[in-house]
């Protein structure tokens, strides 16, 4: 197991170095430029030639990337064309409201949904197998924009109990999380039910409960253990996804994430600090992935990578 | 179950504890939310013009606009004022026993290092001060603001160039604007990047004090969000609002709604050098084809249509002028008549740039399709729009364009010899764009300006103007004090809840 | 005797398909899903011929105008009329063509890399799994807005180019969830048995694993259908993929959403037809999956 994460660890790197030069890429082979967006519109070329001379922005692009890339790995990640500032300071500034709003999003979802589908796979067919269902169907048609913007009137304008923007409460907390993590939670009820009629309908089921053994059991320890396994990474990748930066979800509510620090980047063409926030994001996914196939073999022995 | 409840009452007391600490303070706070987020208050390098709310605040410029009329200008850190002859040295007499929040006096030293900061360094707001030679210090309170050229704008420019503290400048550089120290009405306390700026006031203020305590200043992007703030009164002021959501504060007693004229106007720009927009007729007939009108009216629901390149508000506006009015059947008569092959005419469109843009696009399309004209749009994001732009890459492009008070700055970067590669090149409208710059005469300038909008309005190149912009602000009843100008930058530094 | 058996064996496979069929009818949520599928599918196929205005001509006057329902008969705007005065119930139609088009092929393209590559991926294991991985954590990695831009300027704005770029961000997800179903089915029994008794790897892993690993993959498949839609929403609104005036679903979700509070048909119109084809797709998911779910076979 030790050799495995050993070898997944390096592996990081190399996909760290694929991000760096496909996002590199990507954004040179783009119209827009950064230096002409600096600058008041109509200014001349002459004066956007200056700046892009100044910015370093004329040197050919391998030149760029080596240059980048260098700094990269002694921790520096550049400075942003626009804010002029450390990018890693950027970035630190706000991705600890991302990882607040995620987590919140990611937890509360499998809190609710995990035990929701799981009872509605055990009482097919009753109130709570509809509610699931209809709950998992709203969860996945409705547009994050809609219930955000839906929850602001009623909560906040109406019933006047939620704050309808800010950062540090609890209370400014739960409306983006719920708009965040409803998604998740429609599929996690989806899968949680299908999930545990699949390992009910089982045959080796029917030898346990001749053996007398209780039915909270058979689910704590087969039905759980099978549909956490899916679960497990849907939830990953979506903390991954989130992580990213939940743009809708912080737009709307003035959540000071990361996500619009990225987009904003890539409107302006911010080549450094849309570098810097692909290499943090990346290493969050294949952080998290890491640990997703770590859990798989805790959930089930059997799990071997070769 | 005891237990259970014991939990429920300390759960509920939290939350109310938490949600009453806002309310404590006894001090008088505005909270203001507009949807940008202030990334840098250096104001010499920005050019968001949001900052000016802040600079408004801490800093001071040596001359104010005229709180009552708009235009024009009173003193500030400058008591008096003159003009050489030539057009090429402003004097100005300094106020005395100004001190900065950092307790440094502000003197004729303050006036130079700040100025020439222009000459020394590649600023963002530079072209507004290309013609700056040097800034000479008389004696500590007398200045010599001296030009290269004849110059009309230095008043103008001046209101976005604030005093800085000159030794805390020599000493930080541009580190100084992460804690900007002006001598204004108010200090800048808190600055939390995509969370709020805080200033409080300034007790030793050399000018009438502020009444409120605190302001607060909130980056809400989300047009609802900020409908719901100012709804519920987590926010005092919202800035920034869409027409649409103009019923919904109506019928919320405790909000009101002011409307002014942004000096913001959008139009489209012609290839005037690619046919068929080499042929005027062709020209004609797109700015006939435009139902500004009823664009004003539906779409935008406020506003008014344009009538040329100078906004009504702006020195130099012509209201004689009426705008164009939208004659279908000419419009296809001139189609016909001209070079029109009936080609793409692709019209690029910025996104997120103004309101309703996509929407506007969508119908100035189909009013170019009514009369003859085979128009598809072509929306793109702003930088990708910006390059093609640049290098000419359209037919018809889309975009607008904010003013600071003057059309100066406008028409030297958008229309001037082929500016936005629109291929125009018309030599006396060229030599009169240069000529006003240097005009020192009032008279004489207006008559230019109206001049150069003219030969733009007949020709219709490079520009076929669309509407001017309303702004619209939604607030709580009972705030006074505030003064909102037509570059969308209000002047809080006296807002407060009066009588 | 060679007869025999082989005629056995095709009443056998007869037998197999009519029992796969009967399945399918009997499970009620299939044929709900079916219909309504068909019932969609149908209309925006004749949508061209059937409506009466023009889904993309603006006509100013008659902006945010309320449903009129059947007042007017049907000529006026049943469903209302958006903000630039066009019928809802028109554009609702044309547009779910494009939508329609747009996520299921997306979701098709999408399923058909995933489940290819999450099988590879989780049944060879070893460095094959992780060269396949670590591609997709790259791709996640990549913001989708990024890549949107990129290709569109590149490629130009086209409805094959929004597939491609919603398919090339869509892939890891299914890749992963495959993948890691594999891991779990690829230790049972009847796989050993399988290898034992001499089969080839890729008929192991289409025969045999995937139909075990269908669950969770309908049920992300179905639930993506409602999800593209949305993100087309949210890339048309940038001008990369439906150019306006074109409508699709999506594009009036986000063009209606100034209007929630004052002209709310603007956007509960293509939200509901969307709540509904989302709902059709579950069913045809679920009933699918019940249908071949091998435990059921006997």
């Amino acid at each position: 197991m030790r050799k495995y994460i050993i070898k997944r660890i390096l592996l990081c790197f190399l996909v760290l170095f694929g991000v760096s030069v496909i996002s590199f890429g990507i954004l040179h082979l783009t119209p827009g430029d950064p230096a002409r967006l600096l600058l008041p519109d109509g200014s001349s070329q002459q004066e956007i030639n200056e700046l892009r001379e100044k910015l370093g922005l004329n040197r050919p692009v391998q030149v760029q990337y080596l240059i980048y890339m260098r700094g990269a790995i002694k921790g520096d990640l550049g400075n942003s064309l626009y804010f002029k500032k450390p990018n890693l300071d950027l970035i630190k500034e706000r991705i600890p409201a991302t990882l607040i709003l995620t987590s919140a999003a990611v937890f509360g979802s499998l809190l609710f949904s995990l035990p929701l589908g799981i009872i509605a796979g055990v009482k097919q067919g009753t109130f709570i197998d509809l509610f699931a269902m209809l709950f998992a169907l709203l969860g996945q048609a409705m547009s994050p924009v809609w219930l955000g913007i839906l929850m602001i009137f009623i909560f906040s304008v109406k019933l006047r109990i939620l704050p309808s923007f800010g950062y540090g409460s609890i209370q400014a907390l739960i409306m983006p999380a719920v708009t965040l993590g409803l998604p998740l939670a429609a599929l996690v009820t989806r899968l949680a039910r299908a999930g545990t009629i699949d390992v009910l309908s089982e045959d080796y089921i029917l030898a346990i409960r001749a053996k007398g053994i209780g039915e909270k059991k058979i689910i704590t320890r087969y039905v759980l253990k099978n549909v956490l396994i899916p679960i497990t990474t849907v939830v990953g990748l979506q903390f991954a996804v989130f992580m990213g930066g939940a743009v809708v979800t912080e737009n709307i509510f003035s959540w000071p994430g990361i996500g619009k620090l990225a987009i904003s980047a890539i409107y302006g063409r911010d080549f450094p600090l849309v570098q810097a926030i692909m290499l943090v994001v990346a290493t969050f996914f294949v952080s998290i992935n890491l640990l997703v196939d770590i859990v798989y073999t805790l959930l089930d022995p059997r799990l071997k990578f070769n | 179950m005891k237990s259970i409840k014991l939990v429920i009452f300390l759960l509920t007391i939290l939350w109310l504890l938490s949600s009453c600490l806002v309310g404590f303070a006894q001090e008088k706070v505005i909270t203001f939310a507009r949807p940008e987020d202030i990334q840098f208050m250096d104001p010499y390098d920005n050019i968001n013009i949001t900052n000016l709310i802040i600079d408004y605040l801490v800093y001071d410029r040596l001359v104010e606009y005229n709180p009552e009329t708009g235009t024009g200008f009173v003193p500030a850190l400058a008591t008096e004022w003159s003009v050489s002859p030539d057009g090429t040295e402003y004097t100005f007499k300094l106020r005395q026993g100004v001190k900065f929040h950092n307790g440094e006096p502000f003197n004729a030293e303050c006036v130079k290092v700040s100025l020439e900061r222009f000459v020394n360094e590649k600023l963002r707001r530079g072209s507004d001060w290309e013609t700056l030679k040097e800034v000479e210090i008389v004696d500590d309170y007398t200045v010599i603001v001296r030009y290269k050229q004849p110059s009309v704008l230095c008043l103008t420019t001046s209101i976005q160039a604030p005093m800085l503290p000159a030794k805390a400048f020599k000493e930080k550089g541009v580190a100084l604007f992460d804690n900007p120290i002006g001598t204004g009405a108010f200090t800048f306390t808190e600055w939390k990047r995509g969370q709020h700026i805080i200033c409080e006031k300034n007790p030793d203020y050399w000018g009438e004090p502020a009444y409120i305590d605190k302001f607060i200043y909130l980056p809400i992007n989300e047009d609802s969000t900020r409908l719901a703030a100012v709804l519920t009164g987590e926010i005092d002021i919202a800035d920034t609002m869409p027409p649409d959501q103009v019923p919904l504060a109506e019928a919320e007693p405790n909000v009101e709604i002011f409307r002014m004229l942004a000096w913001d106007q959008i139009y489209l720009g012609l290839k005037v050098d690619t046919p068929p927009f080499t042929d005027k007729k062709f020209r004609q007939a797109v700015t006939l084809a435009l139902d500004r009108e009823n664009i004003v009216k539906f779409i935008l629901k406020g506003g008014r249509p344009s009538t040329g390149n100078i906004p009504q508000g702006v020195f130099a506006f012509d209201d004689s002028l009426t705008p164009v009015k939208r004659d279908v059947e000419k419009a296809k008569q001139l189609v016909k008549e001209s070079i029109y092959d009936g080609r793409e005419i692709r019209i690029i469109v910025p996104t997120g740039w103004y309101p309703k843009s996509k929407d506007v696009a969508q119908a100035i399309q189909a009013e170019l399709m009514e009369v003859g004209i085979n128009a598809t749009l072509e929306i793109l994001d702003g930088a990708t729009f910006a390059e093609k732009r640049a290098a000419g890459n359209y037919d018809i492009y889309y975009t607008g364009a904010s003013q600071p008070g003057d059309v100066d700055s406008f028409i030297w970067m958008r229309i001037h010899n082929d500016a936005m590669a629109s291929g125009y090149i018309n030599e006396e409208l060229n030599k009169l764009i240069e000529d006003q710059r240097q005009e020192v005469d009032s008279e004489k300038r207006v008559e230019m300006l109206r001049k150069i909008e003219n030969i733009v309005n007949t020709e219709v190149a490079p520009h076929a103007f669309v509407y001017q912009m309303e702004h619209l602000y939604f607030q709580r009843t009972g705030i006074t004090g505030y003064r909102y100008y037509g570059n969308k930058c209000p002047d809080l530094r006296y807002v407060h809840y009066g009588e | 005797m060679k007869e025999n058996i082989k005629k056995t064996e095709e009443i056998t496979k007869l037998k197999k398909r009519s029992q796969l069929v009967t399945r399918l009818m009997q499970s009620k949520f299939f044929v709900i899903g079916l219909i309504v599928c068909a019932l969609i599918v149908i209309l925006s196929v004749i949508a061209p011929f059937i409506v009466v205005h023009d889904s993309k001509l603006p006509s100013l006057a008659n902006s945010l105008q309320p449903p009129q329902y059947f007042s007017k008969g049907w000529s006026g705007n049943i469903l209302g009329a958006d903000n630039l005065g066009r019928d809802v119930l028109t554009r609702l139609l044309i547009g779910s063509r494009y939508s329609f088009i747009i996520s299921v092929s997306t979701v098709f393209c999408a399923i058909v890399f995933g489940v290819f590559l999450g099988l590879m991926s989780g049944y060879y294991g070893g460095w094959l799994d992780n060269l396949i991985m670590r591609f997709a954590d790259i791709q996640l990695s990549i913001p989708q807005l990024l890549l949107a831009i990129a290709i569109v300027s590149v490629l130009g704005p086209s409805i094959p180019n929004l597939i491609i770029v919603l398919t090339i961000t869509t892939w890891p997800q299914i890749a992963r969830l495959i993948r890691s179903s594999v891991l779990v089915v690829r230790e049972m029994e009847f796989i050993s048995a399988s290898k034992v008794l001499g089969a080839n790897d890729l008929w192991i892993m289409f025969s045999q694993i995937l139909p075990n690993v269908m669950t969770p993959l309908l049920i992300l498949g179905s639930q993506q259908i409602g999800f593209i839609i949305l993100v087309e929403a949210a890339l048309s609104f940038l001008g990369l993929g439906v150019q306006p005036p074109t409508p699709s679903w999506g594009v009036m979700i986000a063009d209606g959403r100034d209007y929630i509070s004052t002209a709310p048909w603007v956007v509960l119109a293509p939200g509901i037809a969307l709540m509904i084809t989302v709902l059709a797709f579950n069913f045809l998911g679920d009933g699918l999956r019940d249908a071949l779910d091998p435990k059921m076979k006997t």
